[in-house]
């Protein structure tokens, strides 16, 4: 048998979102979808209605979660994505400020919020989407490392280098390295 | 003569043709009018009849009325049917019709006058009658008469018939006479001007034809003038565009003469248009010659270079007009032009043969003068028996001046007895004499002392006329030369003696063997190398052979024929039984001089022992080699597998229980957990350290800039916690392998770090610059011309200068163990490495002030 | 709401070391269910049972008898149902080909085994952080390499 493969980029987000107004459509509720991971409906679900909704989302991975904790742990993360995704704002905010702000609750208690729900702090977390960002910009091949730095708001190519070794315990061109050869070797394989 | 000039001319013909032509005309026009006049001769004669007929009608009638009349009187018809009057109108047209018909004739018209007035006369008395009665028999008188006067008027009118009878016969008479005449005339005019006609066609017929023969006549030798003319004659027509300009030439006719030049017949080539059969016509110019000839029709000579088919000539073109076209008579001057241009050239050459003559002349004359042999002329002197007493200068050069230190003018006219008395001596006068008398080339050479010092001098003698022309040079230093080429032979023999001995250190054996003659020579050495006495068998292939060992025969013998053969001396290796039974290894090189094979053996039997060992020696080593990789994997896996597990444990231990332990056994086991860790760093230095040995990998351009700060961020822990300050200088690229030359900055680093002083603020300096080899002072294999030197400087503990090369050496340590943590193998492995990168390291310490590491790494 | 209970296979052939893992794993904050095999032959069969619950994250040894670790890293790649499963190299060796050449293979994470209990936790620890992240994070586990 041949194997096939192919890769694709995809947008999480619109994925998601599609997803997700195609079941809440069925289930024929007034809703908003509040930025991502948050949606509001005109009136209080029935127990019946939750149910029906956890386990049409659940066919896709999505888990409602019952508590509001997990709701604001997962618009932080949202939040961080979007921060990070966007060239402009790590220029012009304090990353505390901006989440904040966009919250309306006080860093300290978002930063309490997500450690106690993720076992991790933010900055962690950060971190974490930051490099997972550099990783897909240094597979694009598009960018330097030096403009991925500036791109992702480091101060130097060496700064970026250090925190990707220190994450994934990889240099950023041992990385870029190993995919390469498993790409490779994928082909090879057809 | 000159009427036939007269009558060939082509104008006389003309005027002869035409002269006939008129003639047969005019001969037309005669013949036309006789036979008009014929045909009015015989109507008049038809008319002569007509009136000759209505004549006797008229008279008839006149007849018939007097014969009525008389009747009547005589047989009394009273009826008067039959009367006169009834003929009268018969007479009276009739008459009419012949008044008519002579009307033309005014004889007859007069007579018809008379005819007239005679007929009045005739009805008066006819009518006069017609009234007379009747009587039988007896008429009166009267009556008589009457009857008279009609008879007299019948016998008028008769008159006046007769008359007109004669006068009409007269007329015909004349008519006949004319007709006559002129049938006579006319045939014999006709027949003289045809005859005459018919002469003068015969006569131009005749000149006509010979014209036309001339013609063929004149032609055919002007075809035979052009085809033996050497010139090339050619009629050309112009073809004309639109504009009426001349655009191209139409061949019509050219002579054979133009197939030396364009290799076609000239039948091939008429017709044809010039543009496409010498398109070069229309570049050279004669085409524009010809189409002015064309236009102005003056004829225009020329001379034009013409080129066809590669081919190429000198045409002189005379073009004359002619009628439509252009007649062109070349001449080819091809061969003319050629011939002025020899000359030219040979003028040329006798010129310059005439100026090197001056120049040789001068030249020989430079030559005697400065030539550094003595070129002198003597002349015999004899005596009376002509016997030759003596010989006298006549030219010296100048050059004998300096040989001799006598004047040139002092020498010539002297004898040479006079000037040299020596010769007599040194024998060169008798050869002279020798010389002069059987004109032999004779040489001689001996020793003179001239100009204060003794030279040889070498003399060349040449007869010339009753002379002899010396040729002297000074011969001392090819004398000397000589005496050099002797001593040097002697050193030739020693060196060759010396050779010998060379031979028998180096257990060689040289040869030669000629192999057209045969001979063949062999060092010593070389029959020593068999264990025999030098010269002990004749030198001869097939005497050596029988040494050759039987298992190497094949390949000495196939050796030995391609050397015949081809030339071609290869290297190769056999072996030789000695006379003492030994078996030798021979190695034979050689090569081939003209047709000698000269060839040197050398006894290798050592050698390849030698080598021998030493590939068994290889061979071991790579094996021990194999046995030191496969430890090093022990040692990496199975040694640290069960370190690891003690370490493990021991920190599980600490971790559960430390609180419980007396502070004995928390010392004891830290002793243990330290142990086990410096084992761990051992075994992973001594790891790293062999793998550097492993084979070569590819050197990159590595920047060190970022290898240190790669270097810091790795040790970013050790780093912070001793508070090092850094000082790096901008670093350059050099090629060699990243993490290599991390690790040697790594471990550089983390040594200054490690011993870092405790009373000053630890610093690291590190900075770079370029040094050129011989301003390096450190005694190292330099391959590059400049070095980059990196220095690595700390205010550490330091060490003594004297063990700057130790501590680079495996497991030295210069302090104690418990003192500071070193393994003793990271200086080791930085000497490897820089070692592997073509470099080379150095330290240079003070105790308790600082170390400093320079690093040479090749540009 | 507490995170559901991971659950977590093991194949090492060295009995301490496979104590000691699960010691750890006891000891950390996050759940676990913990499954341990003798050797990649062992792992390979209880993963390609019909129906068994596949694990999270599979550690894997690669100096095993009877099918290594690099065996079995090749057949989950190549099994389909397998081929997403998170696999973690846990080995002694720090040889950076050995490294490489696991992670080109497919690997995940590479962990060289520490040689203290804490680390080891922090080891353990860090990979499930990481890997819950992977979870619910929208990242992108194609690119997920991580060594310790």
């Amino acid at each position: 048998m041949q194997l096939m493969r192919i890769y694709l980029k995809f947008d999480f987000n619109l994925i998601c979102k599609a997803v997700l107004q195609e079941q809440l459509d069925a289930l024929g509720m007034k809703y908003t979808i509040h930025g991502f991971g948050e949606i509001e409906f005109d009136r209080r679900p029935t127990d019946e209605e939750e149910q029906e909704m956890a386990s049409l989302l659940g066919n896709y991975g999505i888990e409602i979660m019952d508590d509001q904790q997990m709701a604001l742990v997962q618009r932080i993360k949202d939040s961080v994505t979007e921060w990070i995704m966007d060239e402009e704002n790590p220029k012009l905010y304090n990353f505390s400020t901006y989440l904040s702000e966009k919250l309306d609750y006080s860093y300290t208690y978002l930063s309490s919020v997500f450690s106690e729900a993720t076992y991790s702090s933010i900055e962690n977390f950060v971190i974490l989407k930051k490099i997972d960002f550099a990783k897909s910009l240094i597979l694009e091949n598009d960018l330097t490392l030096t403009e991925i730095a500036f791109k992702l708001n480091y101060s130097s190519v060496s700064h970026l280098s250090a925190q990707f070794k220190k994450t994934t315990g990889l240099t950023p061109s041992a990385f870029q390295k190993i995919i390469l050869k498993r790409k490779e070797r994928a082909l090879n394989r057809k | 003569m000159p009427i036939k000039k007269i009558t060939s001319s082509p104008k006389v013909l003309a005027v002869s043709l035409i002269l006939a032509i008129a003639l047969l005309m005019f001969l037309g026009s005669i013949s036309y009018k006789q036979i008009v006049q014929l045909g009015e001769s015989a109507d008049m004669v038809s008319h002569t009849l007509e009136v000759d007929m209505e004549i006797n009608q008229l008279f008839s009638y006149y007849a018939k009325m007097q014969s009525t009349e008389l009747k009547n009187l005589l047989y009394h018809d009273t009826l008067g049917i039959s009367s006169y009057e009834n003929f009268k109108p018969d007479a009276e047209e009739s008459f009419l019709k012949l008044k008519e018909l002579t009307q033309d004739n005014p004889v007859q018209q007069k007579i018809l006058f008379s005819v007239q007035s005679w007929q009045d006369s005739l009805y008066n008395s006819l009518k006069i009658i017609a009234n007379i009665p009747f009587q039988k028999a007896n008429y009166s008188s009267g009556d008589r008469e009457k009857i008279t006067k009609v008879t007299n008027s019948i016998t008028q009118l008769n008159l006046l018939k007769n008359q007109m009878y004669q006068e009409k016969q007269i007329q015909l008479e004349k008519h006949k006479e004319e007709y006559r005449s002129q049938i006579l005339f006319t045939p014999l005019m006709t027949l003289l001007l045809g005859m005459f006609a018919l002469f003068i066609f015969i006569i131009s017929f005749l000149q006509i034809n010979s014209q036309r023969k001339k013609t063929a006549t004149a032609e055919k030798f002007l075809q035979n003038i052009l085809g033996s003319t050497d010139n090339i004659i050619s009629y050309f027509e112009p073809i004309y565009n639109n504009m009426g300009q001349v655009i191209d030439f139409t061949i019509v006719f050219t002579n054979e003469q133009i197939e030396s030049v364009l290799g076609q017949t000239s039948s091939q080539i008429e017709q044809r248009k010039m543009s496409e059969l010498i398109p070069s016509n229309f570049e050279n110019g004669i085409f524009d010659e010809l189409a002015k000839v064309t236009d102005e029709g003056e004829t225009r000579k020329f001379e034009k270079h013409f080129e066809y088919n590669s081919n190429e000539f000198w045409f002189k073109t005379t073009a004359v007009k002619m009628e439509k076209g252009v007649l062109t008579t070349s001449v080819d001057t091809t061969s003319e032009r050629n011939y002025t241009h020899n000359l030219r050239v040979l003028n040329e050459q006798l010129e310059k043969q005439n100026r090197d003559l001056i120049e040789t002349k001068s030249f020989l004359n430079n030559i005697l003068e400065s030539t550094s042999n003595t070129v002198s002329h003597l002349v015999t002197e004899r005596d009376s028996n002509g016997k030759i007493i003596d010989f006298k200068y006549v030219f010296t050069n100048s050059e004998s001046e300096n040989l001799t230190g006598k004047q040139v003018g002092e020498v010539i006219g002297n004898s040479i007895s006079r000037i040299y008395p020596s010769v007599h001596d040194t024998g060169l006068f008798d050869l002279m004499v020798k010389c002069a008398n059987s004109g032999t080339i004779e040489s001689h050479e001996s020793e003179y002392f001239l100009n204060g010092k003794s030279l040889w001098v070498n003399t060349t003698l040449n007869k010339l006329n009753d002379g002899i022309t010396l040729t002297s040079f000074d011969s001392t230093q090819i004398i000397n030369a000589k005496q050099r080429l002797l001593e040097l032979n002697e050193q030739l023999m020693v060196q060759n003696s010396i050779l010998n001995d060379a031979e028998a250190v180096a257990k060689i054996g040289s040869y030669r063997w000629n192999i057209e003659t045969q001979e063949a020579t062999m060092s010593d050495n070389f029959f020593r190398l068999l264990d025999c006495e030098p010269n002990e068998f004749k030198p001869a292939p097939e005497n050596y052979r029988p040494f050759v060992h039987p298992k190497d025969l094949t390949i000495y013998d196939e050796k030995l024929n391609l050397a015949m053969e081809k030339k071609i001396v290869s290297n190769f290796t056999y072996r030789i039984i000695t006379k003492n039974g030994k078996v030798k290894h021979l190695q034979n090189t050689g090569h081939f001089l003209k047709t000698e094979f000269i060839g040197v053996v050398k006894d290798i039997t050592k050698d390849l022992k030698n080598e021998q060992k030493l590939k068994d020696k290889n061979l071991e080593l790579k094996r021990i080699n194999s046995e030191l990789e496969s430890f090093n994997r022990v040692a990496s896996h199975d040694l640290q597998e069960p370190l690891r597990k003690i370490q493990m444990f021991i920190s599980r231990i600490v971790d559960s229980n430390s609180s419980n332990f007396t502070e004995q056994q928390t010392q004891y086991i830290t002793k243990v957990q330290s142990s086990a860790n410096r084992m761990q760093n051992l075994i992973k230095y001594l790891l790293s350290y062999s793998r550097l040995g492993k084979k070569k990998k590819d050197l990159v351009n590595v920047d060190l800039n970022l290898v240190l700060d790669k270097v810091q961020e790795d040790l970013e822990a050790p780093i912070k916690e001793s508070g090092v300050e850094f000082v790096i200088g901008d670093l350059p690229e050099v090629r060699g392998i990243p993490f290599q030359l991390e690790q040697l900055f790594n471990n550089l680093i983390s040594n200054s770090i490690k011993y870092h002083s405790i009373l000053d603020s630890p610093k690291i300096e590190i900075a770079c610059k370029k040094m050129d080899r011989s301003s390096i002072p450190d005694d190292f294999n330099k391959k590059a011309k400049v070095y980059y030197c990196i220095s690595v400087k700390d205010n550490g503990i330091g060490f003594e200068q004297a063990n700057a090369k130790k501590i680079f050496e495996l497991f030295q340590r210069l302090h104690q163990k418990n003192e500071y943590s070193g393994t003793g193998i990271g200086l080791a492995i930085c000497k490897k490495i820089v070692e592997k990168h073509k470099g080379h390291i150095v330290a240079q310490g003070h105790v308790n002030k600082g170390a400093t590491f320079n690093i040479f790494l090749p540009v | 709401m507490p995170l559901h209970t991971l659950n977590i296979a093991l194949a090492d052939d060295d009995e301490d070391d496979r104590t000691l893992f699960k010691e750890a794993m006891n000891e950390i904050r996050i759940k676990t269910k913990l499954s341990l095999f003798n050797n990649g032959k062992e792992l390979m069969d209880y993963l390609t049972l019909p129906n068994v619950i596949l694990p999270e994250i599979v550690f894997l040894d690669l100096n095993m008898p009877i099918k290594n670790g690099m065996q079995c890293l090749n057949e989950i790649r190549n099994h389909p149902r397998l081929q997403e499963l998170l696999v973690a190299i846990y080995s002694t060796s720090s040889s950076e080909a050995d490294i490489e050449e696991t992670f080109v293979n497919g690997a995940n994470i590479y962990i060289n085994k520490p040689n203290s209990f804490g680390a080891l936790k922090q080891a353990i620890e860090k990979v499930l952080q990481i890997n819950w992240q992977y979870h619910t994070s929208a990242l992108n586990k194609d690119n997920f390499l991580l060594r310790i």
